[in-house]
This record gives C-alpha cells, structure tokens and sequence, in this order.
C-alpha cells in the first residue's frame, strides 16, 4: 500500500484554517487500522470531541497522513540512567535497535531524554512528508506504533506514543495552539518579570491583574497562597472561606503556584487543563483560545434558528456557519453548547453556506427536527431531514437528491411547515414560481423519516391561478387541527388577490377567496400578512399590514368565522402606544402564553433611534408598548435579525433571540422587554466577568 | 408632512394620542375612492374564479406518479453530494500565498524552505495577540502579520508513574527553531525577495483576549516587547541550492495560479 493522505476534518481552504498534520511512525502495512483508530479515539473523538476544541472544531482542519513504515513499532533505545531519572547528563546509552521505519523515531521511554528522539534522517523525513501530504501544517502529531508512555512536543510538534490519553494531547495544544503557559508546580520560587503567557502572572494587585475581569470582587486576592514554599505545591483556596460552590476548573481567582514554580508566580484557577490535563481550559484559558482561533472559525451569529431539540419545553439555538452547525441547549437561563458538527454529520448532509433550515416537529415525537435544503451549492439541490441522534446531536435519516417521487428540486423552490394533516407530524409545502413554465405547488406529507408528496398542483390551486408573485403563510383557519394554506398575489394582477385553501390532510379547497378587497381594506401589492390566532378561539386570524402604499400605515385585525375573515379593527397610523411608521416590521408571537397570537414590532428606519415593541391582543384590539434606542444592554441597530422563541419555557413566545455578526442576545418580551442575556463573538457562560 | 410631524419622526411618542404620521401626502388614504384595477400592458388582469390548466408542455416537472412509493426505511449508503464540475479545488478562491519557512538561531532569521499554497488567506489583520508576532514588509509595504503560539520551549511529558523528581514536563529550551510566514502571492514577487523584511517580536500583552495593532507595538513599553529576531531581504542564491529552487518553484506556481 502506497502512502496516502486522508483529511479527516475539512473545514476550509488551508490558509483560512489551522491545519493539524496527523504522522505515524513504525506502523506497517498490517498496522493501518490500528493507526487509523488511534486517530480516531485520540484526536477526533477525545481532543475533538470535548469542551473548547469541540466548539471550534472549524477552525481547524486536521490531514491524516497514511505513512507506511517497513517494520512495525518503532526504534528502540536503552539508557543507564545511573540512578538519576531526571539528569540526563550522566546518562549512558546501553543500546540501541534500529528500526525501518517512515520517521525513523527513537522511543526511549527515558523522561530526561523526552521519552523518545529522533533518528539521523528524521528531520528530513519529517519534512519530505509534510510537504508531500500537506499543503501548509501549523500543528504537527506524530504518532508512535510503541504501547510505552511517553510524548515530547515544542514548536507546534507533538510526538507522542500509543500509551497516552486525549487529555494530555488536548493541554499540549494548549501550547501549541494557544500559546498557554503550563500551570502545575514544582519547587522553586519566581522573582523575574511578569510572564508573557496569558494564563500566569506574577502580579498580586487585584487593580492591574491581566485576569481582573474574570475576578469576582467578593474573591480574596491572592486567593490562594502556598504556606509552605519549596514544598512542590500548588496552592488551593488559603485566604479565608471557599464558597460552597465555588468550581475548581471555572471560578477565577489569584492562586499561587504555576509554571514550574511553587512560590511568586500564580494561575487563575485552581486547576485548568494547563495544570491537570482532564479538567476543561479555565475561563482565561479558553477566552484566549477563541481569541486567537476566532477569525479562523468563521464563526458569526448571522444564522441563528430557534427549536425544541430535545423536547423539554424550552428552544434551543442552531446557529449555522458556512460548512458547519451548533446546537446550543437552553435550561431556560442560559445557552450550552450540546453539539458541533463540521463538514457533515452522519448519514450524511455536508453543509455549505447556502443551506436553507426549516424548523418543526416532523416526528411527532416532542422534539424539533431539521430539514435543511440546498440549491446553490451544489450540481443538483439537495434536500435532508435530521434528526436528534439520541445524545444531543443531530443525524440525517432521509435525503432526496434532486427530486423525489412527483417532485424535482429547483433552485427557487421555497418551503413552508405545517402539519396540513393534523397528525402531529409537521409536513411541508412547498411551492416553485420561477424555475418552470408555470408554478408549482406540493404537500409533501412526513412520516417522521422520510417525505411523500401526497398532492402536487401545476399552473392552479382550485379556484386560484398561480403566479410567481403568489406569496405564502400557513395556518389552520378551520380549527380542525390541519393547516391551511393561504396566498396572496399583490403584484401579478390589476388587483390583489388572497385565497384561503384548506388542507383535508391530502389536498386542497379553495374556501374564500377575496378579490381586491377584505371587509374594511383595500387590499394592495404593499400589504404584509401575518397569520395567527389573535382571539385565541383555535383558528387562525391574520394581520396585515400596509405602510407602504397609503398616505399613512394600517394595521388589520382579521378575524376568521364562518369562512369569512371580519374586521376586527383597523388602526389607521398608530395603534395605542405605537406610531406606526412604513418600515414597521412584525413578528408574529404568543407573547403572553394567553392562547391569543401578538406581534413584535421593529423599526429601525423611520426614527432617529431604533425601536422594538409589543403589540398584546386581547382579542379585539391591541396595546403597544417599546423601548427606544436599548434593551437592557443591547443596543438595537440596523442589522439587529430576530427569532420568535420560548426560550424560558413558560409556554409562550415570549422570547427573541437577536443576533447580528458579533452580538448574541436573548430578549423577553413580558411583562415589559428587557434583555435576558448579551454574548460576544461566542457563546460561553462565564461564572463571572465576560469576554469584552 | 406637517410642521409636528416633522418634529415627531424624531422619536415614538408615548402618549396614546400620539398624532398619526402622514407618510406621503400624495398617496391616498385607505376607505376614500375605491381603488382602481390598475393596468399591466394596457390590459386589466384578472383572475378566474375557475381558472384552467395550463398548456404550457416544455420545462414541466414529469407527471406526479399515479402510484406512490413506499418510503424508504432510512438514507442507506448515499453518494457524496457533488459539486460542480467547474468548483475550485480548494472551497474558495484567492490569489493563493507563499508560505516561508523560517529558521530563527540566535537572532539571526534565514528562509530554509518556500511553496506556494493556493486559496485565500486569512484578511491581513494588523492585530495580533500576545506571544509571539511576526510582521514581514516589501519595502515599507506591510505584507504580512501573523501570531506564533509557541517556538523556543520543547517539552516531555510527565511521568505517570508519579515518580516525584519526574513530576512536569523536562523541558527543554531551543535556542534555535523554525516559524512560517505566509504572504498573498499578489502581494509580492520573487524580484522583490531583496526587499522582503521581517520581524519577529514577543508581545506579552496584558491579558487574555488583548489584541494589539502591530503599527502600536513600537509604543508599547521595551518591557512587554522584544525583538527577537529580523531579516533584512533574501538573495535567492545565497539560501543554497535546494532553498533557492523552492523558491523559485513556489513563485513560479504563484504566478501560474494568478494567470489562471
């Protein structure tokens, strides 16, 4: 078998990435797999699939080069260590037996010589194979075919044996990657200057400490102060009472002790991964991991979709970022990360930038599923449906590649979820103006794995003739549990149009259709429509705005009855406590858990500070109120996106994720709007201080 | 708009007899004369009550089959969703970069190594954050900024046996290491290799998370930056024969890719 190169996390072109180079040394032909597994427990499932590298797994890419070695395991040397383990100076080699090997390793298992060294031809080797296989390495891990303990890294290398663990090789990224300093002890007493590594200091003034941010002023500083120095100890909590929940690995404070020195020089915690390997980076730590890894990331909150993931009542967050996703976890007062997939996840959906997700119950099962679809990326759209994969991550159980029995994908085909047969499963609609003779619309029915289109219309929907301006909202306007559809055309015809068209679980009826007027509206092409049960009788109502086509902007309140959409109200410029303005935009949302649909109102255009406000049905009318300018500490801008949720799980839509390139925060609507939670280029619960 | 209104798109007004704000005067207020149908190419267009099929025949889905197929169980073994034919190599395109390997003994920075890398490279930035920091120049023209996580320091694992003296890393100081530097091919060439400058300093920084604009650290005190190491252009020739051919090669396939 020739040497080979395999790529194994893909997240971008090299020089946008850091690029992990994977080598084995002393693996023979026969010992491929064995290699290949190693790869894959030690560094994709241990060091990747934890904590701080989980999450940023797309700032990396990581190639396993395929070397094969002649012999199996690698050269083996023997030291006299004369008694004197940690002095290598008396050392004596007692023998040394060579191997045929790719690299050419030395494994010694002498801690004083790092364990292993190199052969006369290694460098060179080293070097032919990097440049043979990969393209531009920042990080170099050398795996050994040897069961002894032992590694040895520096200067973005790693070298390391079969006998190590995951945690061991995540902290050495922590040097390597992310220029830490070690934080463990030994005897010895620091008197120089203030270390440049980020993680240990030399400072006790709480006023000008590099950590200050992260220290609760209640936190003693120093906090913890070695009583005995010299003894090799690092020190823990010493200055007066440890709160009782006071986390070793994530509450911040000035403890005495770290790189190499037990006395004068002091880390931020008690123990972090720098020290002890198992435990996660420590919040300076990781704070400086994804500083320096943030461009490489990619990461943005652009694309932020809200869903049930796991069925507890409370929605989660999906955010997508060109090739990859994460699930953050809601426990109804802050975010957690739960998954993070780069590339693909199995089954297999490999994500790009252009991939469209869709939200809903598709099983029936509680929980919020995905589909996700794309058309731009690709030579052919795809469309996926993934699901929970039973420990917080999502699995794709059904994909259609350009078509599916009665439809085929085009590229403007845009979808719409609703369970038009009221079995609890969500389905789709789906409806394509533009990329055919004539427009399209399709039910495709889920059985919880996978679509069947259960009813297409070509050209017409009864009583309606398509058109590629037709635009659709869903609701179920009979109360029967099956969402409908309705459309609206404002543009293609010399007046507007909407239909109402019930679902029967398999097709569609034209039930009322209203033809250039509604009951008290003039209907026009400017008219947006928001559909919702805003008197909570179990069908669906509808809003519709206009702030575009009139001297002023309405606001409608349509009630549906008898088949018949009535006017409940008309605002004509302002609703109480709300001057309604043209670029009045409106999210439709359960604000208050009463059964009765409300509207968030956004406005960034038409004042001089930006707006955000409520809009409460009691059924016949609505009362209004906002914040101007700031919510809480967020301060609303132009590029401010917004996601109807109920983050709390109360039952209710009384949450909004908002979200623009750097800024993630979580909103609550009632009794007043405040902000919940802000965080900054990412998602990080810190116990105390933040990342800005 | 009135003289009020004027005042009034300032801000919302709270009180809940806010005036209502004339948008455009010119434009008609909603229940006043019923709207009328307006023209599109000269004709009124309207919709059927029952409209018919169409007879459009070309670009068509195929007919909705009469018979419906049982879904299937699960995805199976699928294919890999293919890209088009005419997708880059790499996700997406740049001018590609020459990557330079650096050797650092004692001060002294000579090139040991050079290729060229297609695809784009991350922005210039010129922040950088603590550690080490690289700044290369053509002329007095910034090419190039990076960060360094480490280099000088090599270390062994700890013992796991627990043995005492052999508790930590045995750490070893290099006095002499290597770093790469990468450059946008566009942003030089090999005939101005003899005016390529570059810096190596360590920048302690204040914390984690700091961010430093390069063009800043001459400000910063001696005692949070050094200078560790420079190089002042490169004679191809003078890097030895394997060195200068790498050279050679990598601006070669630079300026193949710009062609391109």
């Amino acid at each position: 078998m020739p040497d080979s190169v395999t790529q194994i996390l893909k997240s971008g072109p090299p020089g946008t990435k850091i690029n992990i180079a994977v080598l084995g040394d002393g693996f023979a032909d026969s010992d491929q797999a064995a290699y290949n597994q190693r790869v894959a427990d030690v560094l994709m499932d241990g060091v990747f699939g934890h904590d701080y590298f989980f999450e940023d797994a797309q700032a990396f890419n990581i190639y396993r080069v395929n070397l094969i070695s002649n012999e199996s395991g690698v050269s083996q040397r023997v030291y006299d260590e004369k008694g004197t383990p940690s002095d290598a100076s008396d050392d004596v080699i007692v023998s040394t037996t060579l191997k045929d090997t790719a690299l050419g390793y030395i494994y010694s298992g002498s801690w004083a010589h790092c364990w292993l060294e190199s052969g006369a031809n290694t460098g060179t080797l080293v070097d032919d194979a990097l440049d043979t296989w990969v393209p531009d390495a920042d990080l170099v891990l050398i795996i050994l075919n040897e069961p002894g303990f032992g590694g040895c890294g520096g200067g973005g290398f790693q070298i390391v044996t079969m006998g190590g663990s995951w945690a061991v090789m995540a902290h050495e990224f922590g040097h390597g990657a992310g220029g830490l300093a070690d934080e463990y002890c030994r005897s010895g007493t620091y008197s120089g200057s203030e270390p440049g590594q980020v993680n240990v200091t030399a400072n006790t003034n709480r006023n000008t400490l590099k950590w200050r941010k992260f220290v609760n002023p209640s936190t003693p500083v120093p906090t913890g102060i070695n009583d005995n120095p010299g003894d090799g100890s690092c020190a823990g909590w010493t200055e007066g009472t440890k709160p009782t929940n006071w986390s070793s690995s994530d509450d911040v404070g000035l403890f005495e002790g770290a790189q190499y020195v037990d006395s004068g020089k002091y880390r931020p915690v008690i123990n972090c991964r720098m020290r002890g390997n198992s435990p996660p980076f420590c919040p300076i730590c990781y704070t400086e991991m994804k500083s320096k890894m943030y461009t490489s990331t990619g990461h943005s909150f652009h694309k932020c979709y809200a869903g049930d993931f796991n069925g507890d009542g409370k929605d989660d967050l999906l955010i997508h970022n060109g090739n990859s996703i994460l699930v953050y976890r809601s426990d109804g007062i802050q975010l957690s990360l739960v998954f993070s997939a780069v590339e693909r996840v199995p089954g297999s959906w490999q994500f790009k930038p252009g991939d469209k997700f869709y939200i809903g119950d598709f099983n029936g099962d509680g929980k919020d599923e995905v589909v996700v679809y794309n058309s731009t990326d690709w030579v052919m759209e795809y469309l996926g449906l993934l699901v929970d994969d039973g420990s917080d991550g999502l699995r794709l159980v059904a994909r259609y590649d350009n078509a599916m029995p009665g439809w085929q994908f085009q590229k403007n085909d845009a979808f719409y979820v609703a369970d038009f047969d009221g079995n609890g499963r969500d389905d789709l609609f789906v409806f394509n103006g533009d990329n055919w003779a004539f427009p399209y619309v399709g039910m495709l029915r889920s059985n919880g794995s996978s679509f069947t289109v259960v009813n297409r219309y070509d050209a017409n929907l009864p009583g309606w003739q398509m058109r590629p301006g037709d635009r659709h909202y869903v609701g179920d306007f009979t109360g029967d549990g099956r969402e409908d559809l309705w459309v609206f055309n404002g543009d293609d015809w010399s007046i507007p149009y909407l239909g109402l068209l019930r679902s029967n679980g398999n097709s569609l009826s034209m039930a009322r259709r209203f033809d250039g007027t509604l009951p008290g509206w003039q209907m026009r092409p400017g008219d947006k429509h928001y559909i919702g049960d805003f008197d909570g009788d179990g069908k669906a109502d509808m809003y519709v705005f206009n702030g575009e086509n009139w001297s002023i902007a309405y606001l409608g309140m349509f009630r549906m009855m008898d088949n018949w959409l009535h006017l409940t109200r008309r605002y004509d410029g302002a609703v109480p406590g709300w001057q309604m303005r043209r670029h009045d935009s409106h999210y439709i949302a359960d604000l208050t858990g009463d059964g009765r649909k409300d509207l968030y109102v956004y406005n960034h255009e038409d004042w001089t500070p930006e707006y955000l406000g409520t809009m409460i049905s009691h059924g016949h009318g609505l009362t209004a109120s906002w914040r101007e300018d700031w919510v809480g500490e967020w301060n609303l801008g132009s590029v401010d996106r917004f996601e109807v949720c109920d983050f709390e799980g109360v039952g209710a839509d009384r949450n909004l994720f908002v979200h623009n390139q750097y800024w993630f925060g979580v909103m609550r609507a009632s009794p007043n709007l405040s902000l919940l939670k802000i965080y900054y280029k990412w998602i990080h619960n810190y116990r105390y201080g933040r990342n800005w | 708009m009135t003289s009020q209104d004027k005042e009034n798109v300032k801000s919302q007004s709270a009180k809940q007899d806010a005036p209502t704000i004339i948008e455009d005067a010119d434009k008609p207020s909603m229940g006043g004369e019923p709207v009328k149908p307006r023209r599109i190419d000269r004709k009124v267009v309207l919709m059927a009550e029952e409209p018919s099929p169409s007879r459009a025949t070309r670009n068509t889905m195929e007919p909705l089959p009469k018979r419906r197929r049982k879904p299937s169980d699960g995805p199976g073994d699928l294919e890999e969703q293919r890209a088009p034919d005419d997708a880059p190599e790499v996700d997406e395109e740049g001018p590609g970069y020459i990557r330079l390997r650096v050797h650092v003994d004692e001060g002294d920075m000579t090139v040991r190594d050079a290729r060229f890398v297609a695809g784009p490279l991350n922005k210039l930035s010129d922040e950088v954050t603590p550690g080490l920091n690289y700044e290369a120049k053509v002329g007095r023209r910034r090419v190039a900024v990076g960060d360094i996580p480490e280099t000088t320091e090599w270390r062994g694992y700890p013992d796991p046996t627990g043995r005492p003296e052999l508790q930590g890393h045995h750490i070893v100081e290099q006095t002499s290491y290597d770093f790469t530097v990468r450059i946008p091919a566009d942003q030089i060439e090999e005939s101005s290799l003899q005016d390529l400058r570059i810096d190596l300093f360590r920048w302690k920084g204040r914390g984690p998370g700091d961010h430093i604009d390069i063009t800043e650290l001459s400000k910063e005190p001696k005692a949070a930056v050094e200078r560790l190491a420079s190089l002042r252009g490169v004679e191809p020739k003078a890097t030895g024969d394997q060195v200068e051919k790498r050279l050679k090669s990598a601006f070669q396939a630079a300026r193949k890719s710009t062609e391109r």
